[in-house]
């Protein structure tokens, strides 16, 4: 059992809501992935598009919503779409993110910072994303942070954990969860990611943007319950040199061949 | 009537019109939604009273999917 602040989550494996074909598929996807937390943006409402009610129905299948803060530049702008979010959603639980850069949407830290000082101060439950910088996570943590969510890759990018280096002091240090966000492409990633000793995991593009998302998630469930039984088992060491696995008594060599 | 500003776009409304009667004319369910008023967030437990002003920028805002 996860625990993240006062909430307890059975499932290790988080999902985005977004870039999923239609809300059926989205819907189906997540409760295929098992996800108890679910990421949600925000945007001005266009009306003439009218609003899609994509609420209600993750609401009655229980899933905790976690809003982020995706579009602001800097800590101001974050620190009020928080607010936002609250009086919206009625949640006190913000996925921080500030990424000013369109390109590379990499997190600023600074500002992270800043912001999540403030927030923590708001009462507010504070998982911040952010580069996988050992020293901003433990920063972050002495600000209050509930959890911290390095990144593996560029968000989107599908390119796995790049920062596999950084993620495993992340993890050693850390006293709050340690959950791997953004560009994990492949379920063997996050099974890695999980074997690793991440607390969690949080995945959208990867399931998403597949052929069959819904097939897609059971993937990337059953890859994050691998790879956290994994750890919890112990990994055998890695040597450089071969070490045989059976034994080596040369019954073949002794024995004459006619 | 009065010019209201929501969401960029300029309205003539009826002057005092409330936050809440604004939400009921564009039938948007105040469940899932934020109000913002010339800057400033105002509490859902406010919509029903806050009357508008001529000139105000209001901002309304909904959840969406995303990561």
């Amino acid at each position: 059992m996860l625990t993240i602040a006062d909430h307890q989550f059975e499932s290790r494996l988080f999902t985005g809501t977004g870039k999923f074909t239609n809300s059926a598929t989205m819907l189906a996807s997540i409760e295929a992935s098992g996800s108890q937390l679910v990421t949600l943006a925000m945007k001005r409402i266009d009306f003439k598009m009218g609003l899609d009610d994509l609420l209600s129905p993750l609401q009655s299948r229980g899933v905790k919503l976690l809003p982020n803060t995706a579009g602001a530049r800097n800590a101001k702008e974050a620190i009020f779409a928080a607010e936002l979010a609250y009086q919206m959603l009625g949640t006190k639980w913000i996925k921080l993110e500030i990424h000013p850069d369109p390109k590379y949407l990499l997190p600023d830290p600074i500002e992270t910072l800043n912001a999540a000082q403030v927030l923590c101060e708001k009462g507010f439950i504070v998982l911040p994303y952010i580069h996988a910088d050992p020293v901003l996570c433990r920063r972050l943590e002495e600000v209050g942070c509930a959890a911290v969510m390095p990144l593996g890759s560029p968000i989107g990018s599908n390119q796995g954990l790049a920062t596999e280096a950084f993620l495993k002091i992340i993890i050693e240090q850390s006293s709050v969860p340690v959950i791997v966000d953004a560009g994990i492409g492949a379920p063997s990633q996050a099974c890695r990611a999980m074997e690793m000793g991440a607390d969690a995991v949080l995945v959208n593009t990867a399931i998403a943007s597949s052929a069959n998302p819904i097939l897609m998630a059971q993937c990337f469930q059953q890859a994050v319950q691998s790879g956290r039984k994994a750890y919890k088992a112990g990994l055998g060491a890695v040597s450089h040199n071969a070490n045989n696995t059976s034994p080596l008594t040369g019954f073949l060599t002794t024995r004459k061949v006619s | 009537m009065i010019e209201i500003h929501i969401n960029g776009e300029s309205q003539q409304l009826a002057a005092n019109i409330t936050l809440a009667e604004i939400l009921a004319l564009k039938h948007i369910t105040p469940q899932s939604v934020a109000v913002v008023v010339n800057h400033t967030i105002i509490p859902r437990s406010q919509w029903s009273q806050h009357q508008c002003q001529a000139d105000d920028q209001l901002e309304f805002f909904s959840a969406v999917s995303g990561g």
